[in-house]
């Protein structure tokens, strides 16, 4: 038995129309010999939708009862799907996460995926040609449902394909991984091939194309993700453990709305900072672009934060540093963050000059690097002058 | 611990305004130290839109899809009520029908409840919390989602009620109680302030939209009093429940379908029994039957079938695959309706039979058909003399 795992988001399941259309997309794959088990979104706005009518009665809605609203969205979809098909005489049903047994975490809204109970899809599957299943969804230990948070139906398809040891196809708008944001930069191409860390990196910089928990599944299973859009017939990428290629640079990630916060003239003491980014993490904020400079017996310290939430850092800080007598404090919003990634990184020299070398005309705030990616901050009026240098250096 | 289950309709959940209303009554109840169960249906057109949403796919939806569908559209209204309730600082908690324990047979979007297992609704009862359930809906032994078919809220809530051992169950509607018949057809409709379980029963299977006939049925087992009632006009309401006897002789109101299509056929056995092994399989109920048998040159049965064909899905499909199989020999009749009297002791002897059909016949309107039983006498009548025969009827036996 072939089994492949499909994933259709939202967009592409928006109308009736376009569940036909996926459902005869499904069906010629059946015709040539596979066993499938589709994963699917709620239909367009509808999440959204849920979501208004819910917050038109509370400011914030009780968890549980957010997740058994918005569990009903994949719900529609699903069995809409399994109607669809059993129209095209192929023979499906829809399962929903208590049915498929997707077992969570118990935290509403964000859940996580625990265990998938595999077996009975695969009795199914002996029956059905096509088992259709509601992402973004699980079930916890009482039998209440759970959402699994953002990108969640990209989880439920990937850790399915983990469980029924099966290649995993992402459908969407998007039609597969560019070496930068076409929109940004019109000549980038599409990459055949991406490695998980390359895409892990991407993911979390700013590539919307997948969530990078999904990927974190896929690599720790070895699962093949496939990403395409859903109404075309164009090769989409793949996101595998290695390239052959293997490019030094694959691609470049734009991430907007960055914030770089700046600490000064703060005494020079390294407890302090464990201090700082302690309480920082413990309100759940992420820093990213660490520098600390210590000049003249006093410490500087910088780092980057989104846009967004600056409110929260900045109480952060106040709190962390309340006992001090002396410490300036500054924001820059409105920079941009552009990273390079590329495996080959690991095994060649030269990339750093030839990425300063690019950017010798702009202004840079930060540097980090790791391994395979090395990412600068800038103002966000340099960034499309750095696209197209760094897309030039580097072939992109 | 005084258990009350209430019942919301569609119409009484069809925006998130009347959700938030419902919600501070019931609050109020809680004031008053009961413990309350809420059963609700979906949000005003939502089953309708569904439907809709099925039907542009397909018009032979398979029954298991479509109640895993039309089963949302109650599990949007109990969490936004939970939600509401806990605003007001309640604490609550919704309820599919699969978490409820309301276990059915698997005759998908008309399913029969076979067993209520309310164990989780005691659980949160215990803990204080106003429990939320999806009317409608039930899972079968096959664990899959199924519906309850029309009015089937009605039957989660009398059914939870008897399972809970409530002290009430309440069903709050647009309407305040049951009338003597359709008072949208009759201005002088009498309101009735109570009715036997036995006379509600008759009067839904003759076709009145106030309460599920299952429903009716669970009340009277478990011996529940059901309080119909408008949800946001006090005053009136219609208590259904076991009377003493002798209260109610006679006619007490006048009932009419007009979904019905009768189906006749003249068959061999062989062409007979396979039409009965088909309503079987398709789980289609046969409202009455008529039946005899010939033996002139060989063995034939006539017979014909009422069946209200609004609430079997893909019934026209149905149809194209009986006129195949049978021909000529099977015929359908959509051109009437019935027409009921309800009441007591209706057939303790013929005169009341014997009158109804004079004061019909005087009126100009021709009989097609005749079913008498002690509570009920339904006449078959042209669909276009219907509302007219009520108006008559009701007006010769109640006003």
């Amino acid at each position: 038995m072939k089994i492949v795992v499909q994933k259709f988001g939202g967009s592409s399941v928006a109308d009736t129309d376009k569940i036909k259309c996926i459902a005869e997309k499904i069906r010629k794959r059946v015709l040539q010999g596979n066993k499938l088990v589709v994963v699917v979104s709620a239909m367009g706005k509808t999440t959204d939708n849920l979501i208004k009518l819910a917050k038109e009665i509370s400011a914030k809605p009780e968890p549980r009862e957010l997740d058994m609203l918005l569990t009903t969205g994949e719900q529609i979809t699903i069995s809409l799907l399994a109607i669809a098909l059993n129209e095209l005489q192929i023979k499906s049903k829809s399962l929903n996460a208590v049915q498929a047994e997707i077992m969570t975490t118990g935290d509403f809204n964000e859940a996580r995926i625990k265990n998938i109970k595999s077996q009975k899809i695969f009795d199914l599957l002996q029956e059905y040609e096509v088992i259709t299943i509601a992402g973004f969804q699980g079930v916890n230990e009482e039998g209440d449902l759970t959402t699994l948070g953002r990108g969640g139906s990209d989880t439920s398809a990937v850790a399915l394909a983990a469980a029924l040891h099966a290649p995993c196809e992402i459908y969407s708008d998007v039609d597969g991984i560019y070496t930068c944001d076409p929109r940004l930069h019109p000549t980038a191409k599409k990459l055949k091939y991406v490695t998980y860390d390359e895409m892990l990196e991407m993911a979390s910089l700013g590539a919307k194309v997948l969530h990078s928990r999904s990927v974190e599944i896929a690599k720790k299973f070895d699962i093949t993700l496939y990403c395409a859009a859903t109404f075309s017939e164009e090769e989409g990428s793949y996101i595998v453990k290695e390239n052959i290629e293997q490019p030094v640079v694959t691609g470049l990630s734009i991430m907007d709305n960055q914030t770089q916060v700046t600490l000064s003239h703060l005494p020079e003491d390294y407890t302090l900072i464990h201090k700082i980014f302690h309480n920082v993490a413990e309100e759940g904020l992420n820093v990213d672009m660490i520098s600390v400079i210590d000049d003249d017996a006093s410490l500087t310290v910088s780092f980057s934060i989104i846009d967004e939430s600056k409110e929260d850092v900045e109480s952060a800080l106040h709190h962390s540093l309340k006992d001090l007598e002396k410490w300036n404090i500054s924001y820059h919003p409105g920079y941009s963050k552009l990273s390079i990634v590329g495996v080959g990184m690991r095994s060649s020299s030269g990339v750093a000059s030839k990425f300063f070398g690019a950017l010798q005309e702009i202004p840079i705030k930060l540097v980090t690097t790791s391994e395979i990616k090395i990412s600068c901050l800038m103002e966000t009026s340099f960034k499309q002058k750095a696209v197209e240098s760094l897309t030039k250096a580097f072939d992109l | 611990m005084k258990i009350i289950v209430q019942k919301y309709g569609g119409s009484s959940v069809a925006d998130v305004t009347k959700i938030k209303k419902i919600a501070e009554m019931i609050a109020q109840v809680c004031k008053q130290d009961f413990a309350v169960v809420a059963v609700v249906s979906a949000m005003g057109k939502t089953t309708n839109s569904l439907i809709e949403l099925a039907q542009q796919i397909s018009q032979t939806p398979p029954h298991r899809e479509m109640d895993m569908l039309l089963s949302t559209g109650e599990r949007i209204t109990m969490s936004l009520l939970c939600i509401a309730l806990e605003e007001l600082g309640l604490n609550a908690i919704s309820l599919t029908g699969s978490q409820a324990g309301i276990i059915t047979n698997d005759r998908h979007n008309d399913a029969r409840v076979i067993e209520v297992r309310p164990f989780r609704i005691q659980d949160e009862l215990e803990k204080g919390k106003v429990v939320v359930v999806g009317g409608f809906q039930g899972v079968s032994y096959k664990r899959d989602i199924t519906t309850l078919g029309r009015g089937g809220s009605d039957t989660s809530a009398v059914a939870l009620a008897a399972a809970l051992d409530a002290e009430r169950c309440e069903i709050y509607s647009d309407v305040d109680g049951v009338y003597s018949t359709d008072p949208s057809i009759v201005k002088e409709a009498k309101h009735l302030p109570e009715i036997s379980y036995q006379q509600m029963q008759e009067m839904s299977f003759a076709g009145a939209k106030v309460l599920n006939a299952q429903a009716v049925q669970f009340a009277k087992e478990a011996n529940i009093a059901i309080y119909a009632r408008s949800t946001f006009q006090s005053g009136k309401e219609t208590i259904v429940r076991k009377l003493a006897p002798g209260i109610s002789k006679g006619i007490t109101s006048v009932v009419y379908e007009s979904d019905l299509v009768r189906i006749q056929i003249k068959a061999g056995t062989e062409q007979f029994d396979w039409l009965m092994n088909y309503f079987k399989e398709k789980q289609i109920a046969l409202k009455e039957l008529n039946f005899s048998t010939t033996h002139e040159n060989e063995l034939q049965t006539i017979a014909s079938f009422l069946i209200s064909y609004k609430n079997v899905y893909g019934w026209l499909n149905i149809e194209e695959e009986l006129k195949n199989y049978l021909g000529g020999s099977i015929t359908f009749d959509y051109s009437l309706g019935a027409l009921s009297l309800i009441g007591e002791g209706l057939n303790a002897d013929n005169n009341t039979l014997h009158k109804t059909l004079r004061f019909l016949q005087e009126n100009q309107i021709k009989i097609f058909g005749i079913t008498t039983t002690a509570f009920r006498i339904s006449l078959l009548i042209v669909k276009e003399e219907l509302i007219n025969g009520v108006q008559l009827l009701h007006k010769h036996w109640i006003s």
